[in-house]
């Protein structure tokens, strides 16, 4: 029997194989559009020259100007020569002009500027000061045409109203560029990432991109005058995948003042978004398929599971582990609860593991009843205790860790690629399509969402 | 201002190194040759950081140039091939693709009407999704969406007369 795949189908299928750069490549480059940069600052210039002499000929010709196809002058001075119409019917290309930089208030502003331009498609949001002020980060559609661009919007009543605040100038992610995430520490002291790391510490109205955290950055947490960043190294990055496949990772950790970045732990093996959770005292980082943990401010160091565990959670296993990990607010070695999400790839339900000892021991509670097609994406604990799981076919919320009920299920289809308790009644959700143009927000500690559209 | 200079050159240089790869793959596949391809990407580029004052955006800014870039190097080489045909006007022509599963879908794509052409190579290529090709091309979402249904249509129907 002849296969009868479709050529077209095929060739599209078919992923592009990378092409390397010749060596020195990026200095010729640089060098050549140094030069074209001159020589169009030069025939700006010659340009500039010219209207000058039209205005001070402007009297001598101004009657020649209305008077008529007769006029000399006016075929110089309003028309196009031959020779310039002729070059610009041969130019090779056209060439699109990138959208200029635009200054736009900052978050404290939040509430009373402009409304964000339609198609802003939001993919990741941050609240701070109990909720009293919000920013929102994502792309922003036919707005920067010809090209897609970030922009931020803040809110200052949670999400019933968005306006445009400063945004970092860069692109939305493409290998180890771009930024897709953004968190706030205070009204002033903000960062995108994801994987560029840029940090704001004016509210957002200037933005300065951080070099010195090396590779894809995929999760940021802010605590207490501290800042911690998840870098990650080896991945397979390509386009907005950029956490794809890696095989490393390092936590660095600042002040929130901005400074230096010190390195805090490293490893080898997976690390996802959400990773990287923060109480007010207490750290926690899952990655590589081990638990590492320190006091804001202190060092930080690996949480083996002890023999005297009641059960050892699969995710902690081995290196290629995966989890997702929530602490509530008092969460440390000695108090609080932390909760752990494994086994949350479609297919399998999500087992939920609790921790009261930071780690060091565990237990296996219910399993999280989310349909077979579903993978977690996301795990919330509200300062009142809830759970709350965002998943690829729904958000699913507990009171007590074992007993879970369904909220926005079909209604948002491809469900939430994150979930975040502001209070414990007040919570954000993103969805996983940002083509939706909104957010999602609870006031009952997740049991009804509400859509927050970003833009009018 | 040097400092914002040496911002600008480390992000410069940080997406000529993630995305100059990708670019120049996706060239040399339109283009089917190295060193064409490198030529193509490393010409996006320049213009680029030529008129890029800022850190606006600048992927879909490259693929657009790249685009551009690839048609004038199909039409240099239509115009070539037509050249060469008149001169060896005797001689019988030689089929354009191999019949079957060997289907040159670049000769196609190649073949396409420019319009639909730009649409397809962003779309279905570059990834791009209808409202950002929109923007690219400055033509509004429902001309795109025709436009790309247009062009499966015309390569279906082509694939369909060789095979």
């Amino acid at each position: 029997m002849t296969n009868h795949r479709d050529p077209i189908e095929e060739w599209l299928s078919e992923d592009v194989d990378l092409l390397q750069p010749p060596q020195g490549a990026f200095r010729t480059v640089r060098r050549r559009a140094r030069r074209r940069k001159a020589v169009q600052a030069m025939s700006a210039a010659a340009a500039a020259a010219v209207v000058v002499a039209a205005a001070v000929s402007l009297p001598q010709v101004a009657g020649n100007l209305f008077s008529g196809p007769s006029s000399g002058p006016q075929k110089y001075l309003t028309g196009t020569p031959e020779s310039a119409t002729r070059t610009s019917a041969k130019a090779t290309s056209r060439t699109p002009h990138p959208p200029a930089t635009r200054h736009l208030p900052p978050l404290s502003s939040a509430g009373s500027g402009q409304r964000p331009p339609a198609g802003f498609s939001p993919t990741s949001v941050t609240f701070i000061n109990g909720g009293s002020l919000g920013a929102v980060i994502g792309q922003g559609g036919a707005s920067c045409a010809p090209t897609p661009c970030t922009l931020v919007a803040g809110t200052s009543d949670y999400g019933r109203r968005w306006t445009e605040i400063g945004a970092p100038p860069a692109a939305p992610p493409a290998g180890s560029s771009g930024v897709s995430q953004i968190r706030f520490a205070d009204k002033r002291n903000g960062w995108a990432y994801g994987p560029a790391l840029w940090a704001t510490h004016d509210g957002g109205t200037k933005w300065r991109r951080v070099t010195i955290v090396p590779g894809p950055v995929i999760d940021l947490a802010t605590v207490g005058g501290r800042v911690f960043a998840v870098a990650v190294s080896g991945c397979a990055a390509s386009g907005s995948q950029y956490a794809k496949g890696c095989t490393g990772f390092t936590l660095f950790g600042a002040s929130t003042a901005g400074g230096t970045w010190h390195q805090l732990a490293g490893g080898l093996g997976p690390v996802t978004s959400g990773a990287l959770q923060l109480t007010a005292q207490y750290g926690y980082l899952l990655a590589g398929g081990t638990l590492y943990s320190g006091p804001i401010g202190g060092s930080w160091r690996t949480v083996p599971v002890s023999t005297s565990s009641a059960v050892t959670p699969a995710c902690l296993r081995s290196t290629a582990g995966r989890g997702l990990i929530a602490p509530t607010p008092i969460s440390s070695p000695r108090s609080g609860t932390l909760y752990l999400v494994c086994d949350f790839a479609a297919g399998k339900l999500s087992a939920l593991y609790a921790s009261g000892d930071g780690g060091r021991t565990w237990q296996a509670k219910r399993t999280i009843p989310t349909p077979a097609s579903a993978s977690a994406t996301s795990l919330a604990v509200s300062p009142a205790g809830p759970l709350v799981l965002a998943t690829t076919a729904g958000i699913y919320y507990s009171l007590d860790a074992r007993a879970w009920h369904g909220a926005l299920g079909s209604r948002v289809l491809g469900g939430f690629r994150f979930v975040g308790m502001t209070t414990a009644r007040m919570g954000v959700a993103v969805p996983s399509d940002s083509g939706l143009h909104e957010v999602f927000t609870t006031i009952d500690g997740g049991k009804t969402w509400r859509a927050s559209k970003i833009s009018q | 201002m040097a400092r914002l200079r040496t911002a600008d050159r480390a992000a410069a240089e940080e997406l000529f190194n993630a995305c100059y790869p990708r670019l120049a793959g996706w060239v040399r596949r339109l283009v089917d040759d190295d060193e064409t391809a490198h030529e193509i990407a490393a010409e996006a580029f320049t213009r680029l950081m030529s008129r890029w004052s800022g850190l606006e955006n600048p992927q879909s800014y490259l693929y657009m140039i790249a685009t551009n870039l690839v048609r004038d190097h199909w039409r240099k080489i239509s115009r070539e091939r037509r050249a060469i045909r008149t001169m060896t006007a005797t001689v019988p022509r030689e089929p354009s693709w191999q019949p079957a599963q060997d289907v040159d879908v670049r000769a196609l794509i190649e073949d396409l009407p420019p319009k639909l052409r730009s649409a397809f190579l962003l779309h279905y290529y570059a990834g791009f999704g209808v409202k950002e090709v929109a923007a690219l091309l400055g033509r509004p979402e429902g001309t795109v969406k025709a436009d790309l249904h247009h062009a499966r249509n015309r390569l279906k129907a082509a694939v369909g007369e060789v095979t």
